[in-house]
């Protein structure tokens, strides 16, 4: 069956995703590229037509033919006062059409913004079909809170001429408002959506009720976005370097060009570093020789360049607040969209203007994208409640030798889930093992929750490292683990069910999380020691079972090496010596060990005696035993 | 007893449907695992290649008299060591220089009016642009010969003006 694509068709981006297996994905466009440039171009020439990032490329050499910001023509008059405005500036012609709408000229060829905007919307198609390997015949497509009637007819003309029934048209802040999963938590819940892209500014607050999303209000500014930044941070570099060097960059059109990709690189960078260099050599020249760029742009500095500009949305912020009647403490949540929210200014605004920590766990420039893809999973009957899936929040496992914790269950698995291990006895003899059921991240049993506890008996009398006992956890949809021990020889099983999630709120959960990463050096290093220490004490158990097995083919002087070995490892054990100390004393052991081998083998060869049974592979598992091999006193090791 | 029916049809309907999902998934996955090497390389060799265009910039600046000095013989070494590097990798520059503009591998930062090359044509290139076993790296930032645009037309029909101004006949759009 056919998948419905989500669509943000944007003012200078685009984006497209769809639902797979629950969840929205983006889709990648032919380029490689997760957004797609809203460009469309035409050769005068030879009437080639170019859809996104190849129209841009060519743009400069063909202004007249390249059409960007269409979607600021749809479903307007010519006389449109902000059809008027943007004429302006707009490279290329805007032309009254017979009915009064604004249309573009484009190759010699008159197209109405709808039929622009189906050229990208049909290369989004062609793209996804090519990537999903399917025919898509269906969409939803997004529109800002404040199109009227006739833009979204527009739009939904636009996607009917590249050839997609479009299912809906939603509001971008509705799809940003799913895209966070914010219809999930089935509450009544006002939402601000803070969106500043690449040209435009758009504010909106909804509020959720009852699965029905409504715009309480919008405000905006249509002139402002990441683009304004960008030259604010260009006019700088020009000035520090006129003053510097007395030379005007912007007379030169080719080191412009370098200083605006500068510019940036260094805005980007500055979102997650306090300061950068730009640094551009040979830059220009003059009679004195070729002149070099260097200029350190601090994070305030950044700020101070753009601080009006991040001031200006602030007025449209209060505006729709007013206009809604509503204040900051009514709302919830207030979400950020669009690249430019990336930079921790524009953040720290909407936490001040919202009284809130605005939320970022979506990536910004996708937000709207994947809401309408979840838009038209619903509609496609795709989401179900049932398959509201929920992740484990913490890793499960249980105690082993020396007081780790052996993972079964990994946090963030989405459940349902199940997983079995093997694990076996730690002591010759032993009939019974303790399964105690953990929750947490630290490597040590004792640092994680306990949640559980259970005896499996009944275990025949055998070596150590023989039996086999399978561990299995099984969590339901519901986070209700069943923890089993199942003894392989005997079939005896023992099992309890465990409410896995219970009394941990998501803070402490999260503090969890973080406590086990704080500590993950130490708790790594205590993990480590303690293997040593239980591989230490396999060997010796190990080789003194091979000692006495093959006591007749041991030569007397190798014995009494080998026991000088052994004893030297019993002793760091005792005395809890360290890793290194320990782990020579036991290289050593592990050499004197081949030489067994080699005696027993040797003699092997000539005589043709019997291979040993299981001394000599218990020894070869001991040796090739990975580092979560041990065995616990009393409880049990993996096999 | 019929409600459930249809409910035990709709679940393994929908169970169908998750392992297909589940199953294309991993196909595209694996897809893009494979292109994932190839992309990450890519993407790390285009983040160096500023370091190159500034070493050719560099080299490009000096002056006569300096030119034949051996430190900047030493200079002209190191560029030609890196860009031996690259090859071994599989980068190739790519042709610009005198051919058609295309937009699949240059980007035009600025335009040149000439009568005496065919519209269209790459008269220089600004900065290399490099591909990754045919993929685009980073397209060539070059200089487009153009033609004097005709007088503004009144309404956009006249479509005729643009065959006034070719000199040549327009050249062949290769690949």
């Amino acid at each position: 069956m056919a998948k419905v694509i989500g669509i943000d068709l944007g003012t200078t981006n685009s984006c497209m995703a769809v639902m797979e297996g629950g969840e929205p994905e983006v889709i990648e466009n032919a380029e490689g590229g997760r957004t797609t440039p809203s460009v469309v171009a035409v050769n005068p020439k030879t009437g080639e037509r170019y859809v996104g990032m190849l129209a841009k490329r060519q743009a400069v050499t063909n202004p007249e033919n390249t059409v960007s910001s269409v979607k600021r023509l749809m479903g307007r008059k010519f006389d449109d006062p902000e059809v008027q405005r943007d004429l302006k500036w707009l490279p290329y012609k805007v032309v009254k059409a017979p009915n009064g709408d604004a249309h573009v000229v484009m190759g010699g060829k008159t197209y109405s913004p709808p039929e622009v905007s189906a050229m990208i919307l049909q290369k989004m198609k062609q793209d996804a079909e090519a990537k999903l390997g399917d025919t898509i015949t269906q969409a939803v497509i997004t529109v800002p809170a404040y199109f009227n009637d006739s833009q979204r007819q527009a739009t939904k003309d636009a996607g009917q001429i590249a050839g997609l029934e479009v299912l809906r048209i939603i509001n971008e802040p509705t799809a940003s408002s799913l895209a966070f999963g914010l219809d999930k938590k089935k509450q009544e819940r006002t939402i601000a959506v803070y969106d500043l892209g690449g040209g435009t500014f758009d504010v909106s607050l909804l509020s959720l009720g009852e699965g029905v999303f409504e715009v309480k209000s919008t405000n905006g500014d249509t002139h402002l976005g990441g683009d304004d930044f960008d030259r604010r941070i260009v006019d700088w570099i020009v000035a520090e370097f006129k003053r510097d060097a007395g030379i005007d960059l912007r007379q030169d059109r080719m080191a412009l060009q370098r200083l605006k990709e500068a510019g940036e690189r260094a805005k980007v960078e500055l979102s997650t570093v306090l300061q950068t260099e730009i640094n551009l050599p040979f830059i220009t020249a003059d009679a004195s020789g070729p002149k070099h760029l260097i200029l350190t742009l601090t994070r305030a500095k950044l700020e101070s360049l753009v601080q009006d500009l991040i001031d200006k949305s602030e007025g449209p912020c209060l505006q729709a607040l007013k206009d809604a009647g509503l204040k900051p403490a009514d709302f919830q949540e207030a979400i950020l969209v669009g690249g430019m929210t990336r930079m921790p200014a524009v953040s720290e605004l909407v936490r001040r203007v919202f009284a809130k920590e605005p939320n970022k766990s979506v990536n910004p420039d996708e937000a709207v994208a994947l809401g309408a893809a979840i838009q038209a999973g619903v509609l496609k009957g795709e989401v179900h409640d049932v398959l509201l899936l929920d992740v484990t929040p913490l890793t499960l496992g249980i105690e082993t030798l020396g007081g780790v914790m052996t993972p079964l269950i990994q946090r963030n698995t989405t459940v349902p889930s199940a997983k079995s291990e093997a694990f076996s006895t730690a002591a010759d003899g032993q009939t019974g093992v303790e399964i105690h059921v953990l929750q947490g991240e630290r490597p040590l049993a004792a640092e994680n929750k306990s949640i559980g506890r259970f005896i499996l008996d009944g275990i025949l009398p055998a070596p150590r490292g023989v039996p086999q006992i399978e561990v299995s956890f099984d969590i339901d949809a519901n986070g209700i683990l069943a923890v089993s021990a199942k003894d392989k020889g005997t079939g005896r099983q023992q099992k309890i069910t465990i409410q896995a999630s219970s009394g941990l709120s998501k803070d402490q959960i999260e503090q969890m999380v973080r406590d086990a990463e704080a500590h993950g050096e130490e708790d790594r290093r205590k993990r480590e020691e303690i293997e040593v220490r239980n591989r230490a004490d396999s060997l010796v158990y190990s080789v003194e079972k091979l000692l006495q097995e093959q006591a007749d083919k041991v030569p007397a002087d190798l014995k009494t090496e080998v026991d000088g070995k052994v004893s030297a490892v019993k002793k760091a054990l005792e005395s809890k010596a360290d890793a290194a100390a320990l782990g020579s004393a036991v290289a050593e052991l592990e050499q004197s060990m081949q030489k067994i081998g080699a005696q027993v083998y040797g003699q092997m060869a000539g005589a043709g005696a019997r291979t040993e049974g299981g001394a000599d592979k218990g020894g070869a598992d001991q040796g090739g035993k990975g580092p979560d091999g041990g065995t616990v006193e009393g409880e049990f090791r993996e096999v | 007893m019929a409600q459930a029916e249809a409910r035990a049809k709709e679940y393994l309907d929908l169970l169908q449907r998750t392992q297909a999902d589940f199953r294309n998934y991993k196909k595209r996955m694996e897809q893009e695992r494979q292109g994932l090497r190839e992309q990450l390389r890519g993407e790390t060799i285009a983040r160096l290649l500023p370091v190159l265009d500034d070493l050719t910039r560099a080299l490009g600046e000096a002056s006569q008299e300096i030119a034949q000095h051996p430190w900047v013989r030493g200079v002209e070494m190191v560029q030609r060591k890196l860009l031996a590097l690259l090859e071994t990798e599989g980068v190739a520059r790519i042709e610009a220089q005198g051919r058609p503009f295309d937009p699949w591998e240059h980007e035009a930062v600025h335009y040149q009016e000439s009568a005496d090359h065919s519209e269209g044509l790459v008269l220089a290139v600004y900065r290399d642009g490099y591909k990754l076993g045919g993929r685009v790296l980073r397209p060539a930032q070059v200089i487009v010969a153009r033609h004097a645009p005709a007088a503004e037309a009144p309404s956009p029909s006249r479509v005729g003006d643009d065959s006034e101004l070719k000199g040549d006949a327009p050249e062949a759009r290769g690949g």
